[in-house]
């Protein structure tokens, strides 16, 4: 069974889901990021889900999973590129994922992080003042 | 039915004609016209001919094949009628004036036969009958027709996606929100969110007159499902009535943002827009090293 890929941009951790996976390879996932946010100091995930158009209960789990877990060890999770279609079948499903920020895009999800970080930076030098 | 009754109505057709046609020019449910008279003429003529044809002294029950082409010329007038707008009594009437004029005809012929007479009216009786209830059915077809077309067209269009702002999208709901319409404002909103990649849209309920338990379900899965896609959406257009509604159906409106009006509504959402395009797109890494670039490895592997 081939692994997700989890690439680390900086203090990110991106996973971009290519293919419809199966159960045991979102299980994987999610304890190799368990693993990673562990051995190192992340500050954010990024679940880029853009090229996923099916998505059961089991797998509205996994990335409920994913954004608690990541929460639990100090970093922020960020869903983005959700298909229309599987926004339809996680409601219905009544998977509405309150704690998990969500982003049309990419782009726009590492952008919240950026505007994130430098908020924080400002803060802190401020402070120091 | 007596071969004498079919001879007679041959016989007489010349004057069940314009007796017919009479009667018709008379009611007034024809707006009539000197030079629609030919053309009505030939068509109770060609009516009355094929009628007679049918007759014979075998074949009187009305749901033998032999009355087939009969019932498909009360068919294409009662189709014809609709078109020009007449009501279905004024229809109906069309072929019940028949009635009248063939009993009379009868009552003279058969004058000192009255069991004859009462039998002979019965059969006809009955075929004009059922020839007025195919007038009927075609009317009500008809009309069934047009409320299906027209409801399909209502569907198509009850659904406008606008481009309020850069960034901005706005979907006013007008009229009674049903499962079939509420998944499809649904459909073409997450859509419209996915093509344009737009952050906000609002929602906006002033054109609809009455929120049930069920209607609002459906517009706040909506917003939860544009929420999941990473858009806000906010709806607004909530009137005092649909307000107090709300609260008595203790209604979870959950985290979306709900605004009086329209206006309030865009103030709002460009706020939202404003905060986001503060920063410029992928300003990330612009100050990180090289080597941490480079650092863009599969974790998995170590």
């Amino acid at each position: 069974m081939e692994k997700i890929p989890v690439l680390k941009i900086g203090n990110l951790l991106l996973i971009s889901i290519q293919t419809d996976i199966y159960d045991s390879q979102g299980l994987q996932l999610q304890d190799d990021i368990a693993n990673l946010l562990q051995r190192h100091s992340f500050r954010g995930v990024i679940l880029d889900i853009s090229s996923l158009s099916i998505v059961d209960s089991f797998m509205g789990k996994i990335i409920n999973n994913i954004a608690s877990i990541s929460l639990v060890m100090g970093a922020e999770t960020v869903v983005s590129g959700m298909q229309p279609a599987v926004a339809i079948t996680l409601v219905e499903l009544g998977l509405e994922m309150p704690n998990v920020k969500t982003t049309l895009s990419l782009e726009k999800a590492i952008q919240f992080f950026n505007e994130k970080f430098n908020r924080e930076t400002d803060q802190d030098g401020s402070s120091q003042e | 039915m007596k071969s004498a009754t079919v001879d007679l109505i041959k016989r007489d057709e010349q004057k069940i004609l314009d007796e017919w046609l009479n009667v018709l020019k008379q009611s007034n449910i024809y707006n009539f016209q000197i030079s629609d008279e030919p053309e009505l003429y030939n068509e109770i003529k060609n009516f009355l001919t094929e009628l007679s044809d049918v007759l014979t002294p075998n074949t009187f029950d009305v749901n033998s094949p032999e009355f087939i082409p009969l019932k498909k010329m009360v068919v294409e007038i009662a189709q014809k009628n609709t078109a020009l707008g007449f009501s279905a009594k004024e229809s109906a009437l069309y072929i019940f004036s028949l009635k009248n004029i063939l009993f009379n005809l009868l009552l003279e012929e058969y004058e000192n036969d009255a069991l004859v007479l009462v039998k002979e009216i019965k059969i006809l009786s009955k075929i004009i009958d059922e020839l007025g209830t195919i007038i009927f059915d075609t009317f009500v077809a008809d009309r069934e027709e047009i409320i299906k077309r027209q409801r399909q067209e209502l569907l198509e269009a009850s659904t406008p996606i606008i481009n309020i702002w850069d960034g901005i999208l706005g979907v006013p709901i007008i009229g009674t929100i049903d499962s079939v319409r509420a998944q499809q404002i649904m459909d073409t909103l997450l859509n419209a969110i996915n093509d344009t990649g737009f952050d906000v849209a609002i929602i906006d309920i002033s054109g609809v007159s009455t929120l049930d338990t069920v209607t609002a379900q459906h517009i706040l899965k909506t917003a939860a499902a544009a929420k999941l896609m990473g858009a806000t959406c906010i709806i607004s257009g909530i009137s005092p009535n649909i307000a107090q509604t709300i609260i008595n159906l203790d209604i979870d409106l959950g985290q979306t943002i709900t605004k009086g009006s329209m206006s309030e509504a865009i103030k709002t959402a460009l706020e939202i827009i404003g905060r986001k395009t503060k920063k410029n797109i992928l300003e990330y890494g612009k100050n990180t090293s090289a080597e941490d670039r480079k650092s863009i490895v599969n974790l998995n592997t170590d």
